[in-house]
C-alpha cells in the first residue's frame, strides 16, 4: 500500500473516531511529511463536521433506540410523556417524573390551538392524578388508624368492635373504588380528541361511497375492534350495507367506516384510532397485523407496540404507514396532488410513497407527505412552544452545586419546583465562575424569536423581598434581546437574560425580565407609584443560533426563590395570567 | 441590541472552529459539548469588551484550552484518550496553515449539500446512513451488506469526493 492509500485509510479511521493510538501516531508521522496532506486532514474533518451540521435536523430527532447511546443521546428530552399505566396506590407525584413539556407546534393556528389544548389536559390529568393520590392516602391513614384500633374488651375479642372495623375498611375500599372510577374518568375525559383540520374538501359531508372494491364480507366476519366513543353520525359498512355505528359495537374483518362525526376503535390490545369527521376508511383487518386503507380524511392513532413482523399498516392510494408503536395523525386527500400526510407525535414509522415506490422514515417531531409532484422526505414540525419544568430526572434538569433543591410542590401543575437558599450576589460577580446551577436540555428551532418568561415566586418576607427575587439564563447557543440597565445588573453577556422582581407582588407569577416597577422617568419605583409600570412588559428574546437540542443554566442571583416553569414562546408576547403554567387553549 | 465583535466572529467561524475541536477530540458528540463551553467561554469575553484580531488564532487556543481541561478531568475514562501532545500541536499547525475565509462558511453547507446529490447512490447512502440517522459503521455494514471495511472505505472515499467537490465549487468564480 502506498503512503497516500495508508494515509487515505488512516484519514478514514481517524475522523470515524476509529484509529488506535498506533494509527494516529502513524497518521502523525505522514501528516508531518506534506503539507498536502495536512490541508486534506483539515478538509476532511471540515467535511465531516459539516455533514453533521448537514443532517443535523434528522439525526437529532433520530429514536433512541436506532442510535448508539451517546451523552447526548441520554440528556435528550423525550417529545412527550408517555401515557401512564393508573395504579390505584401508586398515583404518586413520582409519576410526574416524565413530564418535561416539550411542545411541537405547527406554524398555524389551528395547530398551535390543538398543542395548546393537549397541554391543558396533560396538566388536567396530572391535576386528577395528583389529587387522587392525596385522598387515597388520606385513606390509608385512616386504614392505618383502624387496623391500630384495639379490637378487644379486657383483653377479650370483642365482636361487636371487629364488626365496626370491618364495616369502616369495607366503607374505606368503597371509597377507594369510587376515587378510582373518578380518576379513570377524569384520565379519560382529557383524552385528547380527534384533531380536525378543516379544510373546505374535508369539511363537507362524505356522499355513501359506491362499494365495487368493496370485499362482500359476512355479518359474522371475525371482530377485530370495537367502537369506542361516537359522536355524530358513524356508518359501518357491513357487506356492502351502511349501517348506523353505536359504542361498543363490534367492527368485522373486512368492514369499513364512514364518519360524519368522530369515532374511535379500539383494539383488543389497547391500540386506539380516532377518526376525524369525513373520514373514510376501507378494508379493515388483523389477519396478519392490523391493517386498513384510509381513502379520506383525518386518522390519528395510538399505536400499542406491535410484533415486529405484524406492524399495523395503514395505507391510502398514495402512501402506506408502516407502524410498529406510536402516536401519529394520518391526513388522507383523494386528490394525488395533495395526497397522505403523516404527522408523527412520538415514536417512528416507515411511510411508503405509492406513487413513486420511494419509503422514508419519519420519526418523533417530524412529518412527510407522500403526494404526486411533492418532494418526498422526512421533515420537523416547526416547535413554536417550550415548557421547561423541575424533574428528578437528571437527563432533563440537572442541578449542580447546592444552591438550589427540588421539592415537591403541590402548587405546582407537576407537582415539582426548584427552590433556592438565600443569597445576595454582587455586581461584581461572574456568572460562569459560579458553582452552583441548574441546567436544562431542550430541542429549539433556529432563527426563531422566543419570549422568555419564567414562573417564580419570591419566598423571602419582610421588606427585603426586592433583593431575594433574580435569576439569570444562559443559554448555550442563544442570543438573547433583552433590556436591562447595565449598572444594576450583573454583566449578563449576549447569551444571558436576567429576571427580577417577583418580590414585588404576593405569590407566584410570570417575569419576562426586569420585572421591578419603573416611573415615567425610567426610575426604578415602588409599586405604589402612580403611573409606575414594570420594566419586563417587553420580555426578553432568545434566538437560537442552531435548532435541535439546546440547553440552558440558570443561576441564582438573589433568593430565596422558587421556580417552577420556563417557557420560551413564539406568541406569549405580554405576561401570562398567574394562574397559567404553559400554553392553554383560549 | 448591536452584537460584540467576537460574537460576530464566533457565528462566522463556527463551523470552522468546532471542526478543530473535533479534529483534537475525534468525538461529534465531545467536540459539540466542549464547543459549546467554547462559545460560551468566547462571548463572554466579547460581553466584557474585548476585541480579538485576527480572531480565529485566538479562539483555537482557547478552544486547545477547554479540550485539554476536558482531559484532565475527565482522565480516568480510558474511552476518552486524548491526542498526545505532539499531535495535538500537529493539528494546531495544520489548522493555522489551512485557514479558511469566514465569508464562504456559510456557502460551505450550500455547497456541501448540492456535492451530496452528485454522490454515487451507494455512497451518499452510506453518507446519509452514518451522518442523517446516525448510524455506527457495523449497524451501516449490515444495512448495506457489506463488509465493515468496506464501509469504512466507502465513507472514507465519499468524504475525500466532497472534500473536493467543496473546494473546486468554493475556487469556481460564481461562488466568490
Amino acid at each position: 500500500m502506498t503512503d497516500d492509500a495508508r494515509f487515505e485509510e488512516l484519514l478514514g479511521l481517524y475522523v470515524d473516531g476509529k484509529a488506535a493510538t498506533p494509527e494516529i501516531a502513524e497518521l502523525e508521522s505522514l501528516l508531518r511529511q506534506d503539507a498536502s496532506r495536512r490541508k486534506a486532514f483539515v478538509e476532511r474533518v471540515r467535511v465531516h463536521v459539516d455533514l453533521h451540521a448537514l443532517f443535523e435536523g434528522a439525526r437529532e430527532s433520530a429514536a433512541p433506540a436506532e442510535r448508539p447511546p451517546t451523552r447526548r443521546t441520554h440528556r435528550r428530552i423525550a417529545g412527550r410523556p408517555g401515557n401512564p399505566t393508573w395504579t390505584a396506590g401508586l398515583v404518586a407525584a413520582g409519576i410526574l417524573i416524565g413530564f418535561v413539556a416539550l411542545l411541537l407546534l405547527s406554524a398555524s393556528g389551528s395547530n398551535s390551538e390543538e398543542a395548546a389544548e393537549l397541554s391543558r389536559r396533560r396538566i388536567a390529568k396530572e391535576d386528577a392524578r395528583r389529587k387522587a393520590d392525596q385522598r387515597l392516602r388520606e385513606i390509608e391513614r385512616e386504614r392505618e388508624q383502624i387496623l391500630a384500633k384495639p379490637v378487644t374488651s379486657e383483653g377479650k375479642p370483642d365482636a361487636a368492635k371487629e364488626e365496626e372495623r370491618q364495616k369502616a375498611l369495607q366503607d374505606l375500599a368503597e371509597r377507594r373504588r369510587r376515587i378510582d372510577e373518578e380518576l379513570k374518568a377524569a384520565l379519560e375525559r382529557e383524552k385528547p380528541d380527534v384533531v380536525v383540520q378543516k379544510t373546505p374538501e374535508e369539511a363537507k359531508p362524505v356522499p355513501t361511497p359506491a362499494a365495487p372494491q368493496e370485499k362482500k364480507s359476512s355479518v359474522l366476519a371475525a371482530t377485530v375492534a370495537r367502537f369506542g366513543k361516537i359522536d355524530g353520525d358513524v356508518f359501518v359498512l357491513v357487506a356492502g350495507e351502511r349501517k348506523p355505528a353505536a359504542p361498543g359495537m363490534d367492527i368485522g374483518a373486512g368492514q369499513g367506516i364512514d364518519t360524519v362525526g368522530n369515532a374511535e376503535i379500539l383494539y383488543p390490545d389497547k391500540t386506539r384510532v380516532e377518526l376525524g369527521p369525513g373520514s373514510s376508511i376501507r378494508d379493515i383487518s388483523a389477519e396478519n397485523g392490523k391493517r386498513f386503507r384510509v381513502e379520506r380524511g383525518i386518522v390519528r392513532a395510538e399505536v400499542r407496540p406491535q410484533p415486529k413482523a405484524q406492524p399495523m399498516i395503514l395505507e391510502s392510494a398514495t402512501g402506506e404507514a408502516t407502524v410498529l408503536g406510536t402516536t401519529l395523525k394520518l391526513m388522507v386527500d383523494p386528490d394525488p396532488a395533495k395526497g397522505t400526510r403523516l404527522e408523527l407525535e412520538e415514536g417512528k414509522v416507515q411511510l411508503k410513497n405509492l406513487l413513486s415506490g420511494k419509503t422514508v422514515l419519519v420519526e418523533t417531531g417530524h412529518y412527510a407527505v407522500a403526494a404526486a409532484g411533492m418532494e418526498f422526505k422526512s421533515t420537523a414540525l416547526p416547535i413554536n412552544e417550550i415548557v421547561l419544568v423541575p424533574s428528578p430526572d437528571e437527563k432533563r434538569v440537572k442541578r449542580t452545586g447546592v444552591e438550589w433543591r427540588l421539592i415537591k410542590d403541590e402548587s405546582s401543575p407537576v407537582g415539582y419546583a426548584l427552590e433556592s437558599i438565600g443569597i445576595v450576589r454582587p455586581l461584581t460577580t461572574d456568572l460562569l465562575q459560579l458553582p452552583s446551577y441548574v441546567t436544562m436540555t431542550f430541542e429549539a428551532d433556529a432563527g426563531k424569536d422566543y419570549y422568555i418568561w419564567v414562573r417564580g415566586e419570591c419566598k423571602g418576607t419582610g421588606l427585603d423581598r426586592g433583593l431575594q427575587d433574580a435569576v439569570a439564563l444562559k443559554f448555550a447557543r442563544g442570543q438573547v434581546t433583552q433590556k436591562l440597565t447595565p449598572t444594576e445588573w450583573i454583566p449578563m453577556g449576549t447569551d444571558g437574560a436576567g429576571f427580577s422582581g417577583w418580590g414585588r407582588e404576593p405569590g407566584p407569577g410570570w417575569i419576562g425580565g426586569d420585572g421591578d416597577y419603573f416611573d415615567s422617568r425610567g426610575v426604578r419605583a415602588g409599586n405604589i407609584v402612580p403611573g409606575a409600570k414594570r420594566g419586563d412588559e417587553t420580555p426578553g428574546i432568545v434566538r437560537f443560533t442552531r435548532p435541535g437540542t439546546q440547553t440552558l443554566r440558570m443561576y441564582l442571583l438573589e433568593g430565596p426563590m422558587k421556580i417552577d416553569v420556563i417557557w420560551m414562546s413564539t406568541t406569549q408576547k405580554t405576561r401570562p395570567d398567574a394562574g397559567l403554567f404553559g400554553p392553554v387553549k383560549k | 441590541m448591536s452584537q460584540p465583535k467576537l460574537a460576530v466572529d464566533l457565528l462566522k467561524n463556527r463551523q470552522a472552529l468546532l471542526g478543530f475541536v473535533f479534529a483534537l477530540t475525534r468525538d461529534q458528540v465531545l467536540a459539540e459539548e466542549i464547543f459549546q463551553e467554547v462559545a460560551l467561554a468566547i462571548l463572554n469575553e466579547g460581553s466584557a469588551g474585548k476585541e480579538v484580531d485576527p480572531f480565529m488564532p485566538w479562539a483555537r487556543e482557547v478552544a486547545r484550552r477547554r479540550v485539554a481541561e476536558f482531559y484532565r478531568k475527565t482522565q480516568r475514562r480510558e474511552q476518552l484518550l486524548p491526542l498526545s501532545d505532539s499531535m495535538a500541536e500537529l493539528v494546531a499547525l495544520s489548522f493555522q496553515e489551512n485557514e479558511e475565509d469566514p465569508d464562504q462558511g456559510a456557502l460551505r453547507l450550500k455547497h456541501l449539500r448540492g456535492c451530496v446529490q452528485k454522490l454515487s447512490a451507494r455512497a451518499r447512502e452510506a453518507i446519509e446512513q452514518r451522518y442523517r440517522s446516525g448510524h455506527e459503521i457495523d449497524h451501516i455494514a449490515t444495512a448495506m451488506s457489506l463488509q465493515t471495511d468496506s464501509v469504512n472505505v466507502l465513507l472514507s472515499k465519499a468524504r475525500k469526493v466532497l472534500a473536493e467537490c467543496v473546494r473546486s465549487r468554493l475556487s469556481a468564480p460564481e461562488a466568490v
